[in-house]
């Protein structure tokens, strides 16, 4: 009896170890393709650098008439302009193979899902839990008809950048679900530890700066959390929609904050993050101080 | 029994790896293409071991 309960706790332990070997699997997969993609966005930087360097050249040459410097300078951006081409090509295809989304870095829609999927099968299996973020940017539209799409862009960058700057552990994996919509699948987290992930996103993003012509663009985001174990009840299509209303919640409390949703009994129950014990010692303070004088 | 003790232990060189890992996602959020180069190519050795050791552990098992 005890041997046999032995057995299937190894073999849980194996199996776990299992998963953790497929998670760091795909780190690598990624990993190399990330690495791959920033060496061939350097080695484009450069070029295109040297390119510009050549067309001036070529100004300066045919302002002077120097016959021979315009006609080395026009096979050297020739051949320039060929190697950018290349270059191009091949981070859009390193882009398209693993589902990167071409603006932020982040995976695309299809990528995040099957992303998703792998998560939900591997906790399925180990009996762990999936958690679940979801990040929408507040008054995305505002800052698009105010600042103009090419700002837009640039502030859809820098909150992928703080997203993803918190997704630190092997597992963890951002998606950009929709315009202005990101996902953040944070393997073995329960709902605790996924509104606290969703916070500190939250919160870096936040203290994002950006300006246009001396004028502050606002960012701020609204996130959502939720958690689940994988079961026949529970699909990973039913985690994605609790997180939505989580975030549905987070925008309806006024936006820039971060909501987690637990089903209890059928019903949704809403949590915000715990302060953090800094501002309950100042809250504290404060009322002991203006106690007196309310009495 | 022991030796199930021992089957059953966390594999330190995925915990490695683990670090690993993270470490080379703080490079590439960095943008440290050296860096991130040096992470990858640890986590692919800590990898391999760590295959190598779970095959091994399921091969004891039988």
């Amino acid at each position: 009896m005890t041997s046999a309960w032995t057995d299937s706790r190894v073999v849980d332990a194996l199996d776990a170890e299992e998963a953790r070997l497929e998670r760091l699997r795909d780190d690598v997969e990624s990993g190399r393709t990330r690495v791959s993609l920033l060496r061939a966005q350097r080695e484009l930087d450069r070029v295109r650098e040297g390119a510009s360097g050549t067309a001036e050249m070529i100004e300066r040459a045919a302002l002077r008439d120097d016959v021979r410097t315009l006609a080395d300078a026009q096979v050297l951006i020739r051949e320039q302009r060929g190697q950018i081409q290349r270059l191009e090509g091949e981070i859009e295809a390193l882009r398209a193979e693993r589902h990167i989304d071409a603006l932020t870095g982040c995976l695309d829609r299809g990528g995040f899902d099957e992303m998703l999927g792998r998560e939900w099968n591997r906790a399925m299996r180990g009996r762990n839990s999936v958690g679940l973020v979801f990040v929408d940017v507040d008054a995305f539209k505002d800052v698009n008809d105010r600042f103009g799409h090419q700002v837009g862009d640039e502030a859809l960058r820098a909150i992928a950048h703080a997203i993803v700057g918190e997704a630190k552990r092997s597992g963890d994996a951002v998606g950009r679900y929709g315009g202005d919509e990101f996902l953040v699948v944070i393997p073995g987290a329960d709902l605790p530890g996924a509104l606290a992930f969703g916070e500190r996103v939250r919160a870096s993003v936040a203290t994002l700066r950006l300006r246009v012509d001396g004028a502050a663009v606002p960012l701020s985001v609204s996130v959502g959390a939720a958690s689940a174990t994988p079961s026949m009840r529970v699909k990973r299509e039913e985690l994605v929609r609790r997180a939505d209303r989580a975030v549905y919640r987070a925008k309806e409390a006024g936006r820039n904050r971060a909501v987690a949703v637990a089903v209890e009994e059928g019903l949704d129950v809403f949590y915000a993050p715990e302060p953090p014990k800094a501002a309950q010692d100042a809250t504290r303070a404060q009322q002991s101080r203006s106690s007196p004088r309310r009495r | 029994m022991e030796s199930r003790d021992i089957v059953a232990r966390r594999i330190t060189a995925l915990d490695d790896a683990e670090v690993y890992a993270e470490r080379l996602r703080a490079r590439l959020h960095e943008g440290n293409l050296e860096g991130a180069d040096r992470a990858l190519a640890q986590l692919e050795t800590k990898v391999r071991a760590g295959e190598g050791i779970l095959a091994a552990r399921r091969a004891r098992l039988g």
